[in-house]
């Protein structure tokens, strides 16, 4: 896969599905065109090297693309403090409030730490892959997994580990 | 955590950012190859600009080198000059080359080809996908690590050759050259052989292609398959996700 056709064709298949992507990396979609617009740019200039599968190209693109914003722009997001306990069976206005309180507290992830929940969880690629993306160990995957779900309250046992120090 | 947390989150996920587009594309045309296009423009004009700054530097160093020399007045011996030290900040060229996983594709055979790579010190085995008359030879930083052939077992390439090889921290350098099978033979490929090999190959047109990849990340890759060097059985892929 290397010549312009391919690559129009990658870009009209897969353009949706990267600025959803995007999107759950940086909640805002002004910058997820922003970001699919620069992966998918920087990985055509160098589309002779991108082999026969450029998704794990673009994703690292995107991820580190996001990152290096991340760390460059304040983003206006406020970490939240204590998330609300979860709701009881049947309650739905209480579900609503864990839905917003899981959303806020994603939003206010590490980069790191939401990129790998969103191509774990969203894209649903296996930690190997995820650790080829991020350019990480599959170990520093799985760690940074396992913050980022106790700080959603989403792993009880890893939350507890954490705040205990162990 | 448990499966409905799990599938909680995996629903969040997929709703906002489903909803979002949805709304995003009602109005809007989303990422076209017209807007890559225009960034691709752009990163270019950026990057002719960057290189035309270092130029302009380099022009200065040369310049202020090659002016006439002066000498300073001996300084007398009771008053201290001193530097203070800086922090180096030059940025590492090989910031730009390609890590793993790496993908190179080829288009002759009978001639070697070097592309530089970064990683860390670290195992790297590779891939191989090629015509089913080839035989791959491939050297890691002027070592021969790898050779094998491409079919006729290798039903669905690419196919792993030999041993994992161990890659130097920083830049690397990968050489690979595609040679006949019929020329390679069955025996065991010695560097030395390699070398004969391919002096004597004429080069020719072949599509064919080398995967690099980290061991640590090696299971569960949906584009590559493992195959025994020796047997060129199949051998089934990671079993479970996680």
């Amino acid at each position: 896969m290397r010549d312009r056709a391919d690559f129009e064709r990658y870009v009209e298949q897969r353009s949706a599905r990267l600025l959803r992507t995007a999107y759950l990396l940086c909640r805002d979609w002004a910058t997820a065109e922003d970001l699919v617009q620069t992966a998918l740019a920087r990985a055509w200039l160098a589309w002779r090297r991108v082999g026969a599968n450029p998704d794990p190209y673009v994703y690292r693109i995107l991820t580190n693309t996001h990152a290096s914003w991340w760390r460059r722009r304040w983003r206006g997001e406020v970490a939240t403090g204590e998330l609300p306990d979860g709701a009881g069976p049947g309650d739905a206005e209480a579900g609503l409030g864990t839905r917003e309180a899981l959303r806020a507290a994603l939003t206010a992830l590490p980069a790191k730490q939401r990129a790998v929940i969103v191509l774990r969880y969203f894209e649903d690629l296996p930690d190997e892959e995820i650790a080829a993306i991020v350019g990480c160990s599959v170990t520093t995957v799985r760690s940074q997994a396992s913050r980022a779900l106790a700080k959603l309250r989403l792993d009880p046992e890893a939350r507890a580990a954490m705040e205990t120090g162990s | 955590m448990t499966t409905r947390q799990e599938q909680d989150l995996r629903e969040l996920l997929d709703s906002d950012s489903a909803e979002g587009l949805a709304e995003r594309t009602g109005g809007h045309r989303g990422v076209t190859v017209a807007d890559v296009d225009a960034r691709a423009r752009a990163i270019r004009r950026r990057r002719g600009r960057t290189a035309g700054s270092i130029a302009m530097a380099a022009l200065a160093v040369v310049a202020v080198a090659s002016l006439p020399r002066t000498e300073a007045a001996p300084m007398p011996e009771d008053v201290w000059t001193g530097v203070l030290a800086q922090p180096g900040s030059a940025p590492a060229p090989e910031r730009s080359l390609p890590a793993l996983p790496l993908y190179h594709r080829y288009e002759r055979g009978g001639e070697r080809e070097t592309i530089r790579f970064r990683a860390s010190a670290t195992g790297v085995t590779f891939g191989l996908s090629c015509p089913a008359d080839g035989h791959a030879l491939v050297w890691l930083n002027g070592r021969f690590v790898a050779s094998g052939p491409c079919g006729p077992t290798v039903a669905e390439p690419p196919g792993w050759l030999g041993d994992p090889a161990v890659a130097r921290e920083g830049v690397n350098e990968l050489t690979a050259a595609l040679v006949p099978a019929s020329s390679a033979g069955s025996g065991r490929m010695t560097e030395e052989r390699a070398e004969q090999l391919l002096a004597a190959t004429p080069a020719y047109p072949a599509a064919w292609r080398l995967t690099v990849l980290d061991t640590r990340t090696l299971d569960c890759r949906a584009d590559v398959i493992r195959i025994d060097p020796g047997s060129g059985e199949i051998m089934p892929s990671c079993s479970s996700r996680r």
